[in-house]
């Protein structure tokens, strides 16, 4: 183990030591044993950073990740790409965040650190168990490097922001819980509504950091694809969402005091449940992106359960402190509408989390099974239509009455000229409308944004989602092929456009008006010998057109030579060669010489096999005879190999009369409104941020109204 | 009041039954190839046979044959998508489709990659553990 797992013992150490001075009420104390977790968990993140930037191979976890060509940028990056890098930067950021505690008032703090230590301790123990810092014996020349996938800047800023967001829930969780044991349970939405604010901030732009990641990269097929580890951190959002939502109706019409403790606690203990889903390994085989079992599927599950069963418990011992809430009055007044938007987002989350748990649940009466998108698209759908009726009539207006009806009727009306022909789209679409234009009677700027910020979200994916066009196109170089009836696309070739940058396909394409070229990304990754496109996105308001490769075939020539490995599949025009090994050829082996064959398997067949065969003969002479290969007017010849690394040299002779152009099979989609997803995930993180930050401001202020300076606290704690 | 709170529980309880029938008819089981050929929309997960993936560019279609995980049956799969980044290099493939007869069409491809993988000696070892 490398120096900082032994860190990562120490820091252990002072955790336990700090959680004991806190419970013991030796604040001080704690306090400089939380500094100094602090300080080891800084060292260790720094070490695993350095063993990245070093390329330091006899690391495990750096070998897995990061290779010799990833450029500082990545290698910096790679850090969080796997299993254990991540709980490092989880638990370095959240340490980190809890020295931002100190500022809590003196009244809280000792409660809430306790609750807060509680999960480093969690962190802690799991990266004891799945250590970063493990050596190996061997130290391998090069290492595995990044999936190319993970190649790529939003990968970079995703993950940290998730994990800012987790554990910002994680403060949150503190607080609640600490309200429950002071059996405080009125003002602790005043210490703490910044931090569930934030946290649900954060969460949010993590989320959509990794939807425009996914959508960018195309790898798990647009921006969103109900995938489980999407629905884990999707599943916390919704319920911090209601929590919110919870908070107004405690805070102006004093009601909601044990939904909203339920709610706090559960938002978390989602975190941890998506935690376990995504980490343990159980749905490896149900998802795209969750991790492999390493070995703490128990600790997951003991984390889990002492979390569910601690909160509950505190919760239910503390049920005689809560106030009775004031009646919720009124059909369509205030206080019900946010009432309904509560239970409207709790049960989205409800659902949601019943879908991901599909393939735990259903092993209880069958075969485990997951469920297929079209389940969260039509459970969603009605508790979208009802959200955005309550937004509408939330912010209702009679001045703005005849807005709202005109609007709400053309845009559908006009969306069904353009096509839209789904009453259920249109019913949305009208909706959205309404949401959007009402709010024009109201005043509080947060508000606006994060609404109609919702609203654009619902109105783009429906139309990105579900009015898409994609067409496949099979082109040959410099040969015009018409698509649509609007478009010519021409593929002129594949080149980088300078030697420090990958391979880029490069097609012409002219919409009837101009032509431009796009270049989406086509490239042979060495790691895996295999093409890796990257598409090429054309960005507008109206339509986003999306380009990708899906297939090359380079130009077949007369004479191809190809250099090949063991295992490794190669394609030469439309020849598709597997090399499966060497074999050693008995009968020859006579009057001193001898022969290898080198067993190919051609198009992927395992019956269709040739063996051309590199023979030396008794006189030093060598004997290397062309070989037909079947189902195609080709020759090959086993022109050299070199057994030690496995590799062989091809020559490929191919007639004169079927020399080929390259081949490229180009995807081609275009993607209606999807800005409008952009836009209002903008507005609504805009409307989040200037909520804090009139919160900040509201907090400041009733300081300086009480006389009080506002960095009093700080000072007195260091008496 | 009493009318409010009923007209919520209904609506909830309308929500809850919509909720079930549309998960129950979302379902799709993970089945051995052999059921996987009595056809329905069921996942289907195995390894690569190597070198048995070609791309027809013809028909814009992937081909490939995944053996079944503990035993030797085979599946041909047709996938009219992108091949996945690192699909040769998968450690194993989920199919989610259909049967039609013929070949498995594939719907949706879930490939795991090694490179997430790093542990897979272990994880071997832990599942013989368990």
């Amino acid at each position: 183990m490398a120096f900082g797992g032994y860190v990562i013992w120490v820091a252990l150490l002072c955790e336990i030591l700090s959680l004991l001075y806190y419970s013991i009420n030796q604040k001080h104390l704690a306090r400089y044993c939380y500094l100094a977790t602090t300080v080891f968990g800084t060292v260790a993140t720094i070490q695993l950073f350095y063993f990245f930037i070093v390329k330091d191979f006899s690391v495990e976890y750096v070998a897995a990740y990061c290779s010799n060509d990833l450029s500082l940028f990545y290698r910096i990056s790679a850090f969080w790409a796997g299993q254990q890098g991540s709980f490092l930067l989880w638990l370095f950021i959240a340490l980190v965040m809890g020295i931002f505690l100190f500022r809590t008032d003196e009244k809280w703090q000792r409660e809430v650190m306790i609750f807060y230590n509680v999960q480093i301790l969690a962190l802690l123990i799991l990266l004891l168990k799945q250590s970063p810092f493990k050596l190996l014996s061997q130290i391998p020349p090069d290492g595995t490097g990044l999936n190319p996938l993970l190649v790529n800047p939003w990968m970079a800023i995703h993950p940290p922001m998730m994990f800012l967001g987790y554990a910002a829930y994680g403060v949150m969780f503190a607080f609640i819980m600490a309200a429950l044991w002071k059996k405080d349970i009125s003002t602790w939405i005043d210490v703490s509504i910044r931090w569930i604010v934030f946290a649900w901030l954060t969460l949010g732009i993590g989320i959509i950091l990794g939807g425009y990641w996914a959508y960018e990269t195309l790898g798990w097929g647009g921006y969103w694809g109900w995938d489980p580890v999407e629905n884990a951190s999707f599943i916390p959002w919704l319920f911090g969402t209601a929590l919110l939502h919870g908070l107004a109706i405690q805070r102006i019409y004093k009601g909601f005091y044990k939904s909203n403790a339920l709610l706090a606690i559960f938002s978390y203990l989602f975190i941890i449940y998506g935690t376990f889903l995504t980490r343990s390994g159980i749905l490896a085989d149900f998802s795209v992106h969750s991790f492999a079992d390493l070995g703490i599927t128990g600790w997951l599950v003991f984390i889990l359960f002492v979390f569910l069963a601690g909160s509950t418990g505190v919760f239910l011992s503390r049920l005689n402190i809560f106030p009775k809430g004031e009646p919720i009055r009124g059909l369509l007044r205030p206080p019900t509408l946010l009432a309904c938007s509560v239970i409207l987002l709790v049960l989205s989350g409800v659902v949601v989390a019943a879908g991901t748990s599909a393939p735990l649940i259903t092993p209880l009466w069958g075969k485990p099974s997951q469920v297929d998108i079209p389940f969260y698209v039509n459970t969603q759908i009605p508790l979208y239509i009802l959200l955005l009726a309550v937004f509408t009539i939330f912010a209702y207006r009679k001045k703005f009455l005849p807005f709202v009806i005109v609007l709400s009727i053309l845009v559908p009306v006009v969306s069904y000229t353009l096509g839209v022909k789904n009453p259920v789209h249109l019913i949305l679409i009208a909706l959205c409308t309404s949401t959007l234009v009402s709010q024009l009677g109201n005043k509080r700027a947060f508000f606006i944004l994060i609404h109609s910020g919702v609203a654009l979200f619902i109105l783009g994916s429906i139309y990105a989602t579900g009015y898409d066009k994609q067409v496949k196109i099979t082109l040959q170089q410099d040969v015009p092929v018409k698509v649509d009836d609007k478009y010519t696309f021409t593929f002129r070739s594949v080149a980088a456009p300078s030697p420090q940058e990958k391979p880029v396909a490069i097609l012409e394409v002219n919409d009837g008006k101009k032509t431009y070229v796009v270049k989406p990304k086509l490239w042979f990754n060495q790691k895996s010998n295999q093409l890796v496109a990257n598409p090429h996105i054309r960005i507008h308001f109206a339509m986003d057109e999306y380009y990708v490769v899906h297939e090359f075939r380079p130009a077949v020539q007369e004479n191809s030579v190809l250099a090949i490995r063991k295992g490794e599949t190669r394609d030469v025009g439309d020849i598709r060669l597997s090399f499966l090994g060497f074999k050693l050829d008995q009968s020859h082996v006579m009057k001193a010489g001898m022969a290898v064959k080198a067993v190919l398997a051609v198009d992927g067949d395992k019956e269709k096999l040739i063996m051309p065969e590199y023979g030396i003969l008794s006189q030093g002479n060598i004997n290397k005879p062309e070989v037909d290969i079947p189902g195609h007017a080709a020759k090959i010849r086993l022109e050299a190999l070199n057994a030690s690394t496995g590799t062989i040299h091809l020559n490929i002779r191919t007639p004169a009369g079927t020399v080929k152009k390259a081949t490229a099979v180009v995807e081609f989609t275009r993607v209606p409104l999807i800005s409008l997803v952009w836009i209002g995930s903008i507005l609504q993180i805009l409307g989040c941020a200037i909520s804090l930050m009139f919160r900040h401001k509201k907090v400041i202020e009733a300081k300086v109204q009480q006389n009080l300076p506002i960095r009093e606290r700080k000072k007195k704690s260091r008496r | 009041m009493n009318k409010k709170l009923s007209l919520g529980i209904a609506l909830i309880v309308l929500f809850t039954i919509f909720g079930v029938l549309n998960f129950r008819k979302a379902l799709t089981p993970y089945v051995s190839y052999r059921e996987a050929r009595s056809g329905g929309s069921v996942q289907v997960i195995g390894t690569l046979v190597k070198g048995s993936s070609t791309y027809v560019v013809d028909e814009q279609t992937l081909y490939f044959t995944m053996k079944e995980r503990d035993a030797q049956d085979t599946i041909k799969v047709a996938y009219r998508g992108r091949r996945p980044v690192n699909f040769e290099e998968a450690t194993s493939i989920v199919a989610i489709g259909s049967y039609d007869g013929r070949i498995f069409q594939a719907r949706r491809l879930l490939v795991k990659c090694p490179s997430k993988y790093q542990g897979t000696e272990t994880q071997r070892e832990y599942g013989e553990v368990r």
